[in-house]
């Protein structure tokens, strides 16, 4: 079997090691004879919801029949799954040769934590090698022994953000919590995890007061929840969150839940808790010289709820 | 673009509370379902098929209102229905008039109208009555009044009263009852909304928790109904399958506490002032009939059950008044716009961050994100946007350039995060630092897998509608699923064992007493429950019970009324009007009791419908009513008080033949 993993534009641009721990995470738990890291710009869906159906469609017409060779098609991100899944078979006139296409991509395609949670890992000797010209990069597939080793909860307090179009447009239900909880991760509830937080795409720039607002009251809950690092399928909330947790000086460290997910796996082979806190090669996990500043510029917008502003 | 702010804290932390608690209570509701999903969809049916056909909807609905002496009008935008309504109340010598909650009323801005022709417009619902003290508009279109704290609503009814009233709301409540009864009372006009109209019969279904529509529609003389015309459903039993899923979305109630079927004035054999005499129905159109058959319909089939707003986080963020539209939250960004054309409301589809909580909590499967992405699409676009789009679309298409920009941008912005970005993009460095871009940017993707041991895909494979493989989310159109006519429509989830039990358990849970009496000992039991004040009874137990009844409904302590039947799963009564049970009898009176004959309890609304002969056919009486309990409110500040306008006290005397 074939498996392809897209790479959203976003980890193309910020973060290409969740595309590879994603891949890693494929590969190590499919029966997959190759599993290969598609990237090709743009899915189309910030242009869809900013209202650019035309430039969406155009971005569709390109990546269909890349993704198409492919048996599966696995997606690290809700809102690029959703565009996949709920809008790319109506982009196109009815009966037409690209709505089927579109279509059938559709019914090959998954969200990385739906695609997960319905299979357990394999043992190594049958999991598949990763193919890619980035392979360098990719973690070696390994045993995922780690749901017999459950995370020493003393090292980091993990909350899991389960992000709107995870939810509610690719329909995963539970699968990014079921999968955390097997790799051994345990997960700190939060006030109204479900409640958007306020990224939407172009709406965090076009509406930024209200965006900021909706960031504050989640980050207030993760904060009051005693959350030091914060898990979502989705690197569009991560990137929000951490831009408005670091203008406010919050010590909370934000990772995508594939490379939990694969960082768990490793260390569950090597008998070590998961460490979500140790930054990552490049980016803006290193801490920046913006929170050693007392308090967030006086023009913010966003200075709405208490208790911020350290 | 306008930019929506966040409303101030204190009133966030009022909104997020009430929302929270009625989000809380629909869920529960939902839950208590057998099968919500088909209940919703046969909801969503249920408006489809009057709303996609709506000008012969409303012509037989016409019709069958002429039938029972309704007079309809149809007003095609605001102007119109304040005028024909401003000429039925002048041609009445109408000066006085009680107004129940209404979205039609609030959209054409009646009240501010009838009110500079001198006249005096009461609102009766208690939230309302106090957003009308305060000289504002509602914000929330179930709570209106959401948005004040008590304090301000002491102060607002104590100026009124001329005394302070205390903080407390049973007494806050208890004057606005009295001083309100009295408008009631000398009301020359009630002008009311309409939640459905029945095409079939001609009849109006008005739901409230309070009473106050009931008054306004059985005392003055004068009965006007402002209506949306998409309001429209085919028959009863498609009423009902609204009403399955209205009150469970808008305030987590089974039932509301009370349910009117009016079809036209008073009957001739109905006693002298129970139910007006004269019935208009205004059909109110402003902008809706342009939408069928677009592919905004499916807006129109909304029941203001305000479900989208509580769960919204954008309303609970911003609160009701931001949206700057009579209709606020998901609904009305979608529907403000379509309604206006554009005119009024054009920003609002981007106080919206797509989340899709509204569309998941829409009881008639609204689509609300996708509407708000659609009329984004229509916008008008700032030519540096449309721009920067066109360059978005073009370089993430081609994957050469698309990396080409992440080399440029890194250049650009820098290793470090980013504090400030240009341009359109300058809203995220507001209040946000970015993540730098990427350093090696690296090139993804390798040959597709050789043909065949890849699995190619299928050539034109079928388009399949329904939801996709494992249960993902492939957008199907809602509401297809099929259910069978209204015997199917069983929405509850009561045995047929036992349903005097289920009865009594849900009737008591909304608040009402229930005792259950043997035929020999139900004199005794009356007695006993209306104790000592004057009563003013149905015929059927005046003749049963010597010595009772004597008294009219306005000078009762107690209306002893006979239910013709009964429904288990949502603890309601079913009431006729007609010679022997006046409609003021349940509603004047601080306390109502109901006999009930336990063989007459039916599991369900559509089950005890049939059983009166209410689902096919002509010849309605002109009220039937349910009641589920006592008059209850929680507009001020979501805190229950019992007994707003309608009975405080209700019971149940629940009649059993002991068997053999």
């Amino acid at each position: 079997m074939a498996i392809a993993v897209f790479v959203t534009c976003l980890a193309e641009a910020f973060a290409p090691e969740v595309a590879s721990a994603a891949a890693a995470l494929v590969a190590r738990s499919a029966d997959a004879d190759v599993v290969v890291e598609v990237g090709d710009g743009c899915c189309g869906q910030p242009a869809w919801n900013a209202g650019y159906p035309t430039e969406a469609r155009a971005l569709a017409r390109r990546l269909i029949p890349r993704l198409m060779p492919y048996e599966v098609v696995v997606v690290p991100s809700g809102s690029c799954a959703t565009m996949l899944l709920r809008y790319y078979p109506h982009l196109f006139p009815p009966g037409s040769a690209m709505a089927a296409q579109a279509s059938a991509l559709a019914d090959k395609t998954q969200e990385l934590s739906a695609f997960l949670a319905q299979r357990p890992p394999l043992p190594r000797d049958t999991a598949a090698s990763t193919s890619g010209a980035a392979g360098a990069d990719v973690p070696e597939p390994r045993h995922a022994v780690a749901a017999s080793e459950p995370a020493d909860a003393s090292t980091v307090a993990l909350a899991f953000h389960p992000s709107c179009h995870s939810l509610r447009g690719a329909l995963v239900g539970d699968a990014g919590q079921r999968c955390l909880a097997a790799a051994g991760c345990a997960i700190l509830p939060h006030t109204d995890a479900e409640e958007c937080c306020g990224f939407g795409g172009l709406f965090a720039v076009k509406q930024a007061a209200l965006s900021t607002a909706m960031a504050d009251r989640k980050l207030d809950a993760l904060v009051a929840a005693g959350a030091t690092a914060v898990v979502a399928g989705e690197l569009g909330c991560l990137l929000h969150l951490e831009g408005r947790a670091r203008r406010r000086g919050l010590p909370l460290q934000f990772r995508h839940l594939a490379e939990v997910l694969a960082e768990a796996g490793r260390s569950g082979q090597d008998r070590h808790a998961p460490s979500p806190t140790v930054p990552p090669p490049e980016g803006g996990h290193r801490p920046d010289p913006a929170q050693a500043r007392p308090k967030a510029p006086p023009s913010d917008p966003g200075r709405r709820s208490p208790g911020k502003g350290a | 673009m306008t930019e929506f702010t966040p409303a101030s804290p204190e009133l966030a932390q009022a909104v997020r509370g009430t929302t929270d608690k009625l989000a809380g209570g629909r869920l529960t509701a939902l839950a208590g379902m057998p099968d919500q999903g088909a209940a919703r969809a046969r909801a969503r049916e249920s408006r489809q098929r009057a709303v996609s056909r709506l000008p012969e909807s409303l012509a037989l609905f016409e019709a069958a209102a002429r039938r029972n002496g309704t007079v309809v009008h149809r007003a095609a935008d605001a102007a119109a229905a304040v005028g024909v309504i401003d000429r039925i109340l002048s041609r009445a010598g109408a000066r006085r008039i009680v107004k129940s909650k209404s979205m039609a009323t609030e959209e054409v801005h009646l009240r501010e109208h009838l009110e500079r022709g001198g006249r005096e417009v009461v609102e009766t619902d208690l939230g309302e009555w106090i957003v009308q003290l305060a000289g504002q508009m509602p914000s929330h279109i179930i709570v209106p009044a959401v948005h004040l704290p008590r304090q301000r609503i002491r102060a607002l009814l104590s100026e009124v009263a001329g005394t302070d009233l205390g903080a407390e709301t049973p007494g806050l409540a208890a004057f606005a009852r009295a001083h309100l009864r009295r408008k009631f009372l000398e009301a020359d006009a009630g002008i009311s909304g309409g939640n459905l109209l029945i095409a079939e019969t001609g009849s109006l279904l008005i739901v409230s928790n309070e009473g106050n529509a009931r008054m306004c529609t059985t005392l003055p003389r004068l009965h006007i109904a402002l209506v949306g015309v998409e309001k429209v459903v085919r028959d009863w039993g498609d009423a009902l399958a609204v009403l399955a899923v209205l009150p469970r979305s808008a305030t987590g109630q089974a039932i509301t506490q009370y349910v009117s079927f009016l079809s036209g004035p008073r009957r001739p054999t109905d006693p002298e002032g129970d139910g007006p005499d004269e019935v208009h129905v205004v059909l109110l159109d402003n902008g809706r009939s342009r939408l069928v058959g677009t592919p905004a319909e499916e807006l129109l089939y909304c029941i203001r059950c305000g479900a989208c707003l509580n769960v919204c986080p954008v309303y609970r963020t911003m609160g009701g008044h931001a949206y700057g539209s009579v209709y606020p939250g998901p609904i009305g960004a979608a529907l403000t716009p379509r309604l206006t054309q554009g005119r009024v409301g054009a920003d609002l589809p981007w106080a919206s961050s797509l989340c899709g909580a509204c569309r998941e909590a829409c009881p008639v499967g609204i689509q609300l994100d996708d509407q708000l992405i659609a009329l984004r699409a229509e916008q008008r676009k700032a030519f540096g946007e449309r721009i920067a789009m066109a360059t978005f679309g073009a370089a993430a298409g081609r994957p050469g350039t698309f990396r080409a920009g992440l080399r440029l941008g890194r250049i650009a912005l820098g290793a470090r995060p980013v504090q400030r970005l240009p341009g359109p993009l300058r809203g995220w460095t507001r209040s946000r630092q970015l993540r730098p871009l990427v350093r090696l940017v690296r090139r993804f993707g390798t040959p597709a897998p050789e043909p065949g041991t890849a699995g190619a895909a299928t050539p034109g494979g079928a388009i399949r509608l329904g939801p996709a493989r494992g249960g993902q989310g492939k957008l199907a159109p809602a509401g297809t699923a099929s259910t069978g006519g209204v015997q199917q429509v069983t929405t509850g989830d009561v045995p047929p064992v036992n349903l005097l039990a289920a009865f009594v358990q849900r009737w008591r849970l909304q608040g009402g007493k229930a005792v259950v009496v043997t035929r020999g000992g139900l004199a005794d039991a009356v007695r006993q429950a209306v104790g000592k004040g004057p009563v003013s009874a149905d015929a059927v137990l005046s003749g049963l019970i010597d010595g009772l009844g004597g008294a009219a409904p306005q000078e009762a302590a107690v209306g002893l009324v006979w239910a013709e039947a009964a429904c288990a799963e949502t603890g309601s009564v079913v009431l006729r009007s007609g010679d022997h049970t006046q409609r003021r009898r349940s509603l004047l009176p601080p306390r109502t009791v109901f006999v009930v004959d336990a063989g007459m309890i039916h599991p369900n609304l559509p089950g005890a419908f049939h059983m009166l002969g209410l689902l096919r056919g002509d010849g309605r009486p002109a009220a039937v009513t349910l009641v589920s309990g006592p008059s209850r409110s929680a507009d001020i500040e979501n805190d229950l008080v019992i007994g707003v306008h309608g009975p405080g006290d209700v019971w149940a005397l629940v009649v059993e033949e002991p068997e053999g």
